[in-house]
């Protein structure tokens, strides 16, 4: 027997796959992105973080989820019992998965009750997961997290670069606007919606990259230091973009701000979002053209 | 002569006033306080307040972040709701607020307090509060302690005046303690914090079992705050509980002396690590900033008043 995966799309499936795929995905085009490397100096009065020309890298296109995984999404993957699913785990975090449990000890995010989410934040972002619950989820739905670098790509090349070269520090510009973030101080304290501050959108529909939730991303968080000088972390950390809820400075929720927080940090300020690479995706072209003919 | 509140405010000079810490008269175009250090500007910044003047004071070992806790108290007072706010009365309280939020946007812990008296920055701002149809006004003045003048302080009274003057005049004290110091570095945190609560205590009047209830109850508000709670999870789930099982002393002591007094965690890096030289060098810098339960233990003592 055939298994029913293996079957080819016909015409008319294709269309509407590619319908919901972007009216739940953007597509953020390959490219360079300017990635900020201030380096960390031993001085004699003490450590100093001193900026260093930024450094270039180049990105493939991807499709990006438009909205942070919310918990209605997540809810989806606990119900599928993919903390029970070994395939979605890498063998050395297997024994952490039991722990990786809501208030009530069931398997689910750290803030959950019963293994539910709370009833009126289904539309918010999911937090109080790890990287691997997110890299888990990411893989059960068939995506991934996305790079550091292509997280910044999505930020700042629609606008392209300004006059002088730099990119734009928020997706709608330079200038920062509360009405367009959920951070500090917007006064909101928690998060919101995953629609919320539209208007903080990139011109191709991606939502909320800056404020609400900081996000995780498929890159290991190594702080850049000088010679001699080294950096202690307690843990093996992950990178974070764009900024949550309760981020104090604008400097620190721009589009090229990267800090990080261990793997197996469960906080309620960080959730994440996905990608596919654009070329994993068959006959993009056709199924572009497909889409639109639809529409 | 001394000056009236509503002399100050005409203007009228010359204009003497008490020092606002421990009340001696203080001589024209003095910059300090003989007595004390008492910067005079601050004092003449007092004088001109109409209302209730409060003071609260902030102590806590060396290294507990008392610095970092009373720049960013202030600035998260002067970006305030009505409900909350507080805004500085002049430029010398703004100079503490910016060393430390200069040093935390560009990553890293403002330079540590020097031990001299008279380097020391105060804080001195208005506090409304929005209360049912009507606004309260409290005044807060506190100064930024060096840990090692409090250390020298609790162990030999009258080596920094200031600090005694100003423990006996706060109405509301906090104590910080380094929740990692606290959970990982035996009972020294612990100690030095009852210490200086025997301390408090004293210059108030009170003893831990033959006080009274009524000297008790007219004892200043203390609020103990667990620090760097980004490190220490422990200490955020529940304060209290982290304080009975990690700082028994202190616990016990508060318990039996002071009549109101309340726990609190709070934090105010994202994350963090330690740096490291080849010199052996170390020095903790904060990676990103979202502060948790600073204004807490503040907004506690002026509801308690």
């Amino acid at each position: 027997m055939t298994n029913k995966d293996d079957l080819p799309f016909d015409d008319v499936s294709l269309s509407f796959a590619w319908q919901a795929l972007q009216h739940d995905m953007a597509m953020v085009p390959g490219g360079d992105v300017q990635q900020v490397c201030d380096s960390i100096i031993a001085t004699n009065a003490g450590f100093e973080i001193v900026p260093s020309p930024n450094r270039v890298v180049s990105v493939d296109s991807i499709y990006l989820d438009r909205d942070c995984v919310t918990n209605a999404d997540f809810a989806r993957f606990v119900e599928s019992d993919g903390y029970g699913n070994p395939d979605l785990w890498p063998a050395v975090i297997l024994p952490n998965v039991l722990q990786f449990s809501d208030s009530s000890g069931q398997p689910g995010p750290k803030y959950w009750v019963n293994g539910d989410p709370p009833s009126d934040k289904l539309d918010h972002p999911v937090v109080g997961i790890s990287w691997y619950e997110a890299s888990a989820f990411a893989t059960w739905a068939g995506k991934r997290l996305p790079s550091s670098a292509e997280w910044q790509r999505a930020g700042t090349w629609p606008k392209g670069h300004s006059s002088d070269g730099t990119e734009l520090h928020f997706p709608w510009g330079n200038g920062f606007d509360p009405a367009k973030a959920n951070v500090w101080s917007s006064g909101v304290g928690d998060t919101v919606a995953v629609t919320e501050f539209e208007r903080g959108r990139t011109p191709n529909g991606v939502r909320q990259l800056v404020g609400n939730v900081w996000e995780w991303v498929d890159t290991q968080f190594e702080p850049s230091t000088g010679d001699g000088v080294s950096v202690l972390l307690d843990q093996t950390m992950a990178e974070i973009r764009g900024g949550a809820f309760d981020t104090y400075f604008q400097t620190q929720a721009t589009c090229q701000f990267h800090t990080g927080q261990p793997l197996l940090f469960r906080g309620a300020n960080v959730g994440f979002r996905c990608c596919v690479s654009a070329s994993e995706i068959p006959d993009v072209d056709r199924g572009v053209i497909r889409s639109s003919e639809a529409v | 002569m001394i000056a009236t509140t509503n002399q100050v405010n005409a203007g009228f000079p010359p204009i003497t006033v008490d020092c606002a810490c421990c009340d001696q008269r203080l001589p024209d175009r003095v910059e300090y306080c003989a007595e004390c250090s008492t910067p005079a500007s601050l004092s003449h910044a007092v004088a001109k307040r109409v209302g209730t003047q409060s003071f609260v004071s902030v102590l806590g070992a060396s290294n507990a972040g008392k610095t970092v806790y009373l720049g960013l108290l202030l600035d998260i007072l002067s970006k305030g709701t009505d409900a909350f706010r507080g805004l500085p009365t002049s430029a010398f309280s703004i100079d503490l607020q910016e060393q430390v939020i200069t040093a935390l946007e560009g990553r890293v812990f403002p330079d540590k307090t020097p031990s001299e008296a008279d380097a020391w920055k105060w804080l001195h701002c208005q506090i409304s509060m929005a209360e049912k149809k009507k606004q309260r006004n409290v005044d807060l003045v506190s100064p930024d302690f060096a840990g090692e003048a409090i250390s020298l302080e609790i162990d030999q009274t009258g080596t920094y005046p200031a600090i005694g003057h100003v423990v006996k005049k706060s109405s509301g004290i906090l104590i910080l303690c380094d929740s990692m110091r606290v959970r990982d570095a035996g009972s020294g945190e612990d100690l030095f914090a009852t210490k200086l609560a025997s301390y408090i205590a004293q210059a108030h009047g009170l003893t831990s079992d033959h006080g009274n209830s009524r000297s008790r109850k007219h004892g200043p508000r203390i609020a103990i705050v667990f620090t760097k709670c980004d490190g220490c999870p422990e200490a955020t789930e529940d304060p209290s509980r982290f304080a009975a099982n990690n700082t028994s002393r202190l616990f016990e002591y508060c318990r039996r002396t002071f009549s109101q007094h309340a726990f609190f965690a709070a934090s105010v890096a994202g994350s963090s690590g330690i740096l490291a030289d080849e010199t052996g060098r170390q020095m903790r810098i904060p990676f990103h900033i979202q502060p948790r339960g600073i204004i807490e233990p503040l907004q506690w003592i002026v509801n308690q008043g």
